[in-house]
């Protein structure tokens, strides 16, 4: 995993619940002396292991943890590519070009992202039907995104989530609902 | 506490920004790599067209010992079809009497006595033992005429990619067949061992291999010119190291002048007078050979003609 979700995790953490507490995650989960820079990779394990303590200090959910880590994430990465974010007119501009453009956008700047495969389409005026690939089973944490996505151009959405890989199945669909 | 938390947001902030500045030249550096693959996809794209268009200057080089390489199975296909011609009425008058005589036109006394009246202006026994060399030598030339044809478009058809193991020997010796006609006033040694394998595209390399040695040739035939030798000789020689074949072509032609030597690979360069060669021979060998991770040297030799020497990786499989 890329260090800039590590970073974002850093972020959130320290300002919501203060630096001792994500020192003492640190401590918890990774190597001694451990400092994330976005452009490296560190092991998924890592992340999980960090979630997974944030996820019990917060008494949530896993899914829910990662929901909302996903929304926080995505004002992270906003606030860093402006310019990205500034490409897209709309909510459903920036969904349906997640894997055209976004994903592009992420493979110039990192090496080897392993990045999700998204397949969006639009299925009518107010539904985009999005799937979800990936080997790492973050389909809470791109749920979350989509949510921190629609915060950003004021939407209000629902996201339904029928099929799941963490349900045995091969791909995730996620029903994106926008008023 | 306080003043901790501060001195951390700043070198966090320090931290963002300096992220900031490498993903910025990560972008930048992103961009001018597609930019160079373009360039460089444009670049093999022309270097290929320049190795087609020397292939084609080659052919035009080959024509002439081709036609007279055609020519030879041609005449005599030629001479054995007016044989045939000559023969086609007298077998055709077999043909009619025999079918004749199955139709129940003809008795048996009668087809015995016309057999009898045309064996006496044909000799059947010659007829029939000419047929047969006739057919043989026919399927002989066409063969001949096809192994040369097929020599051609090996060499000069344009293939996307026609990666392969192959051996030393085989592109030499397909080379050398190609040349044929140029090589017959020289005394060719060819010492390469069989087994010798190297990668990569074999019309290329016997290309590479065609315009050394048509320069040994013409280098032998101004020496011959100038009374310098007698004999034109041109020695081809393969060793090896651990990782390379190293191939010598080593003649005893009119050498190179020392000052040319360092602009001899060199594009459009040539020592030939104005209008013959292209300038692109050696150029183009050395493009080959650089594709195939390979390199080339020459030196004149201390008594006369220059060495050629080639180096190509050995196949790693």
């Amino acid at each position: 995993m890329k260090g800039i979700i590590f970073r974002c995790l850093e972020e959130l953490v320290i300002n919501t619940k203060g630096m001792d507490v994500w020192e003492q995650l640190l401590e918890k989960h990774c190597p001694e002396d451990r400092v994330y820079v976005s452009a490296r990779s560190y092991p998924d394990e890592e992340l999980v292991g960090l979630a997974t303590s944030v996820s019990q200090a917060l008494n949530l959910s896993m899914p829910e943890t990662l929901k909302a880590f996903g929304t926080y994430l995505f004002g992270f990465l906003a606030k860093r590519h402006t310019s990205i974010v500034e490409e897209f007119k709309s909510f459903e501009q920036l969904i349906i070009s997640i894997d055209d453009v976004i994903h592009q956008e992420v493979q110039k700047l990192y090496e080897e992202p392993n990045l999700p495969t998204i397949e969006a389409k639009i299925y009518d005026e107010h539904t985009i039907h999005l799937v979800y690939r990936s080997p790492r089973k973050l389909c809470f944490c791109a749920e979350g995104l989509i949510y921190g996505c629609a915060e950003h151009f004021n939407k209000t959405i629902k996201i339904e989530h029928p099929l799941c890989m963490h349900n045995g199945e091969k791909e995730c669909l996620l029903k994106i609902t926008h008023s | 506490m306080q003043n901790y938390y501060k001195a951390y947001l700043r070198e966090k902030a320090a931290r963002d920004e300096v992220e900031l500045l490498l993903e910025e030249k990560t972008s930048k550096l992103y961009a001018l790599n597609v930019e160079l693959e373009k360039k460089l996809t444009i670049l093999q794209q022309q270097q290929i067209a320049v190795v087609q268009s020397e292939k084609m200057a080659t052919l035009g080089t080959l024509s002439a010992g081709v036609a007279h390489e055609i020519n030879n199975p041609l005449a005599y296909l030629t001479c054995n079809l007016e044989t045939f011609a000559h023969y086609k009425d007298d077998i055709n008058s077999y043909l009619t009497l025999m079918s004749r005589y199955t139709e129940g036109d003809l008795t048996d006394e009668q087809l015995i006595d016309q057999l009898k009246t045309l064996n006496q202006g044909i000799n059947t026994r010659e007829l029939t033992e000419d047929l047969e060399d006739i057919a043989n030598d026919c399927q002989e030339g066409c063969g001949r005429i096809s192994e040369i044809i097929k020599n051609l478009l090996d060499f000069a058809k344009p293939k996307q990619s026609d990666e392969s193991i192959f051996e030393v020997k085989e592109v030499i010796e397909h080379a050398i067949k190609l040349l044929e006609n140029k090589l017959k006033q020289v005394h060719l040694t060819s010492l390469s061992e069989e087994g010798l394998f190297i990668s990569g595209s074999k019309s290329n390399i016997t290309q590479a291999f065609i315009n050394i040695f048509v320069n040994a040739v013409q280098a032998c035939e101004e020496a011959k010119e100038k009374g310098l030798i007698s004999q034109s000789k041109i020695t081809v020689t393969v060793n090896q190291t651990e990782s390379e074949y190293i191939i010598e072509f080593c003649d005893n032609g009119i050498g190179i002048p020392e000052d040319d030597i360092s602009h001899i690979f060199e594009p459009f360069y040539s020592t030939k007078p104005l209008g013959e060669g292209t300038g692109m021979g050696l150029a183009v060998v050395y493009g080959i050979l650089s594709n195939h991770k390979g390199s080339i040297s020459l030196v004149n030799n201390i008594d006369n003609g220059v060495t050629v020497q080639v180096k190509l990786p050995k196949s790693k499989q």
